[in-house]
């Protein structure tokens, strides 16, 4: 079995990761024109001011994580633009209500959210569905907006890839890694590549989580062309498995000393931590590669109160703002936080890489979605949940 | 004015006369004011469940013009039939075994004899409930789990063995926790028919020499008969469904996979994206039907000899408490047993995890304690505020009013007529609980929204949507009750007060609503409970206006805030207790005597 699309060239995977700036600092771009600029955000702004004030939105709660800070937030958006609106965020599951958000467009009913959160791999399916309209000058917007854009210290892109420019915009990320429990093992103890897990002498030490992400990559990045020699390492992984779960209830779990490692969102062994000091828990990254998953956020179609939507989640990105973030939600593309540094630093030297970086990816992406793939995710499903 | 009535109606056309005469019987009817108003949620269930069905025909969302059966090739997989339904009816049938087990002799000697304690007892029973079924869960992991589980640990520590024999890592290990999950329904679903049992059958056994044992097993049971068998399917029914106890027992794997772990991968899992595949939800719903529908055949053929259940009469009726002597020990033991597997280790567990976190107890982790989460503006922050308790009581208030109404208006029609569309009620009223509560709470968001459409009307995030919902999906449970209470009540004192000039309406709140009331305030406790903790479709009906405690506390837990949430849900018990034992206090004991019979 084998991906069909034979433009796709393997290395460019690899060479392109290097673009991206996590490990290669700032990148420099071209400052927009001031004026437009400030002429762009002068219009949303006054047509914000004719919008309701309370303003209902979706974040996942790591994004802003209590009351307190989503006030801190409003209070300088408010100071910022001259207004006096009142955020109210439903906390949920992002696809409940993206779902719901579908459903509300396809019906000729209005969204009922300003602006919604979701992983950036759901964008390419809202934009081709028409359910995100473009924001009209995004980049002018985005420069008038954050400081950083501004200096051409972060370019428009790096918030808005490429491949959804001005529908969505970055806040945080997720990136996929190792959890371990630093009391049973260490890392040099631990696997380096994703298909060294299938090695029998790990059977039994670790957890997965039910997510196919991780695999997903493994098998662009390295088995393309051998797909079935990527099931083969699944299915080695999956039977040798000690569990399968989401990561939130296995946690505590390895903590306890039930297992040695799982893979998972890096990011939620910082937060556990946070949470829990003193927890015997560390996290690494692969040699092989880290996925790094974007949390996207956008104004869909009819919402309401779509300019102050769109002023919030463009605002969500200046680096004040992102200060506000707690350690959970890092943001290794421009965030600056310690939390954010710490994790740039383990990911120094490392195979950076996610589905929107170049049409090769994105096709690939479509492709594994599409019906011809139905067998391979299936048996891809079967593998991870070890069914024997 | 009678001369110009009966000219008016002669100058009618015979077939108008006919209609007005016909119109004019049917609103005699008695049966028409209970039929109209159970009959309306209960279309509203229907068209609920033809839409979950018409959605496992659609690729994604059903609100695009597609078509596919993919979602029922899910179906044609030999591993769902040689291993994940046999899982399945192990866990269900294990369950059901399990909370009979419990249920049955503490229904008996908590509403029938003189056990002391009862109204503590029953508080207790009511409370383990409240109890989130994932931490019940992770309270039998820390116990028994192969590796971690504390009692395994310390057996190998005292003898000379590799590893505990006993564990819960298994199918029976999942049985096992439900059943005592599940107990307190299928108890409250007996207690309160078993209240109206007329003693002096009891009696007349003990004359002819039965022992106590015997008349509870020969006379006793066999009298509650149609209330265990509609606990034996609703306990059935939840247990193949509910998702929580059997992902942190066994896990989502393929180790020991049963249908719920399986409709998860299936609705979540079969994309890259993060898209909710509803028709496959749709899906399991109508495996899960099916075993609901057998279920109902056999409750239908019990409930059909109806005549047979009815104790409480116009003649000589009088609930009395059995003195069952020194019974009452072992009965205390049994009863204990129960609150410790149950109750008391699961809160336990919960105690420490949200003042020790992950550590496991030890001299060592006493020294680490940390109260940090049961400071007030921590737990007034945990549960969303002011607004998100205010939500919660309201929904818990409205759902209970609503439920019970609609259920005994239901029931009556079903027991109490011989109307052909009773047993189409009678199904129609179970079917929610058939249905996974994602898939039918997203079926009421598209209804919602629709009415939204057509009639500028918007009930989409609002706290009516989520009283909808709550109310819905409990008939399948009110109903089972208020049909195994009606069953026991005869219909000559109904027909008694019409003789004596009383409406339909007027017979049931006055005549028959006081009779069954023992078995009606169980439900109502029954419905508060499961309403306060319900979550799965508060999650995704959830909007600005309707946040609930529940949803808070999940959030905390499924973003790894375990001992966050451990300390919300002992909170959320310890308020619930306190709840309770005021109503008691405040009514001089009234809450549980009405409940009790007393």
């Amino acid at each position: 079995m084998r991906y069909p699309n034979c433009a796709r060239a393997f290395t460019a995977a690899v060479s392109l990761t290097i673009v991206l700036s996590v490990s290669a600092g700032p990148s420099l771009a071209q400052a927009p024109d001031g004026a437009q600029a400030q002429a762009a955000l002068q219009a949303l702004v006054a047509q914000a001011k004719k919008e309701p004030d309370a303003i209902n939105g979706s974040m996942t709660r790591v994004l802003l994580s209590t009351p307190d800070l989503i006030k801190q937030a409003t209070k300088m958006f408010n100071q910022e633009f001259g207004l006096n609106k009142t955020f109210n965020i439903v906390e949920g599951t992002d696809n409940t209500f993206t779902a719901q958000m579908r459903a509300s467009l396809d019906m000729d009913a209005r969204p009922k959210l300003s602006f919604y959160t979701t992983n950036a791999s759901d964008m390419q399916m809202f934009i081709s569905g028409g359910y995100i309209p473009q924001v009209k000058d995004w980049q002018l917007l985005l420069a008038a907006i954050n400081p950083r854009v501004q200096s051409g210290e972060v370019k428009p892109t790096d918030i808005s890839r490429a491949s959804f420019g001005g529908y969505a915009f970055a806040h945080s990320n997720r990136l996929k890694g190792v959890g371990y429990n630093t009391s049973l093992a260490s890392p040099k103890d631990l696997p380096q590549t994703y298909a060294e897990i299938a090695d029998p002498k790990y059977k039994g030490q670790y957890a997965i989580e039910p997510w196919t992400s991780h695999w997903d990559a493994l098998a662009y990045n390295y088995y393309p062309d051998r797909l079935d020699k990527f099931l083969e390492i699944m299915n080695a992984i999956g039977k040798n498995s000690y569990w399968v779960a989401q990561s939130h209830q296995l946690i505590p779990r390895m903590a306890q000393g039930e297992f040695k490692f799982m893979t998972l969102n890096a990011e939620v062994i910082a937060d556990y931590i946070s949470k829990n000091p003193g927890a015997p828990l560390g996290y690494y990254f692969m040699n092989d590669m880290t996925l790094l998953e974007t949390t996207m956020m956008f104004v869909p179609k009819q919402a309401p109160s779509s300019a102050t939507g769109t002023l919030w989640v463009m605002f969500l990105t200046r680096p004040d703002v992102q200060a506000l973030r707690w350690d959970d939600a890092p943001n290794v593309m421009y965030g600056e936080k310690p939390s954010d540094k710490e994790m740039k630093a383990k990911l120094d030297g490392k195979n950076v890489w996610d589905w929107q970086m170049n049409p090769s990816t994105t096709d690939y992406w479509k492709w594994l979605n599409s019906k011809d793939a139905e067998t391979f995710r299936s048996q891809r499903l079967k593998a991870i949940k070890q069914q024997r | 004015m009678a001369e110009q009535a009966i000219e008016l109606n002669g100058g009618l056309p015979e077939f108008l006369r006919a209609l007005r005469q016909r119109t004019g019987e049917v609103l005699a009817k008695p049966y028409l004011v209970p039929l109209v108003i159970g009959g309306i949620p209960l279309i509203l269930v229907v068209l609920l469940s033809l839409f979950v069905f018409y959605t496992t025909f659609v690729p994604r969302l059903p609100t695009k013009p597609e078509w596919t059966l993919a979602n029922w090739a899910l179906l044609a997989d030999p591993h769902l039939w040689t291993v994940v339904m046999p899982n399945t009816l192990i866990v269900g049938f294990g369950a059901v075994a399990v909370t009979l087990f419990f249920a049955g002799p503490m229904a008996w000697l908590l509403v029938r004899t003189t056990i002391p304690f009862k109204n503590t007892l029953l508080t207790c029973v009511a409370l383990v409930m409240v109890i989130p079924p994932f931490v019940k869960s992770m309270g039998w992991v820390l116990l028994l789990n192969e590796r971690i589980g504390i009692l395994n640990r310390l057996i190998v520590s005292i003898f000379p063995i590799d590893s505990f024999p006993v564990s819960t890592n298994n199918v029976w290990g999942i049985a096992w926790v439900m059943g005592l999950t599940l107990m307190p329904t299928t108890f409250f679903l007996i207690a309160g028919p078993m209240r109206q049992m007329d003693p002096a059958m009891e009696e007349a056994a003990s004359i002819c020499g039965a022992s106590k044992l015997k008349t509870f097993l020969y006379v006793g049971m066999p009298l509650v008969w149609p209330a265990v068998v509609a606990a034996g399917i609703f306990t059935f029914m939840t247990a193949i469904s509910l998702f929580e106890v059997p992902a942190i027992i066994v896990g989502l794997g393929g180790s020991t996979p049963v249908l719920a772990t399986e409709m998860f991968f299936a609705v979540y899992g079969g994309d890259s994206g993060t898209t909710i595949r509803y028709g496959a939800a749709g899906v399991y719903a109508m495996l899960m039907m099916v075993p609901c529908l057998i279920g109902l055949y056999f409750y239908f053929k019990v409930i059909g000899k109806a005549h047979r259940y009815r104790v409480v009469t116009g003649k000589g009726y009088r609930p009395r408490d059995i003195d069952i002597g020194w019974w009452k020990w072992p009965g205390l033991i049994f009863i204990g047993l129960f609150l410790l597997f149950a109750a008391v280790l699961p809160l336990l567990w919960l105690v420490w995890i949200s003042v020790a976190s992950f550590r496991l107890p030890s001299i060592d982790a006493l020294q680490h304690l940390n109260f940090g989460f049961y400071s007030w503006n921590y737990i007034l922050t945990a549960f969303g505020g002011w607004p998100t308790i205010r939500n919660t009581i309201v929904l818990v208030v409205a759902v209970c009013i609503v439920a019970i109404f609609l259920s005994v208006m239901i029931s009556w029609v079903v027991v109490r007529t011989k109307l052909r569309i009773r047993r189409v009620m009678d199904a129609a009223s179970i079917l929610p609980h058939a249905i996974p509560g994602l898939a039918f709470a997203f079926a009421l968001f598209i209804l919602a929204l629709t009415t939204e459409v057509w009639t500028g009307l918007s009930i989409v995030g609002t706290m009516a949507l989520l009283v909808v919902a709550n109310v819905l999906s409990h008939l399948s449970y009110t109903t089972r009750v208020t049909n195994a209470a009606l069953i026991q009540v005869h219909n000559e004192l109904e027909e008694a007060s019409r003789t004596c000039g009383a409406t339909p309406l007027k017979s049931i709140f006055f005549i028959l609503i006081p009779l069954i009331r023992p078995a009606l305030v169980f439900v109502t406790i029954w419905v508060a409970l499961r309403t306060f903790r319900e979550l799965t479709m508060a999650l995704f009906l959830t909007g600005t206006d309707n946040k609930v405690m529940a949803v808070q506390v999940w959030l905390a837990w499924n973003e790894g805030g375990l001992a966050q949430a451990a300390a919300g849900a002992v909170v959320m018990t310890i308020g619930c207790a306190i709840l309770l034992f005021l109503g008691f206090v405040v009514t001089k004991g009234g809450v549980l005597k009405r409940a009790t019979g007393n």
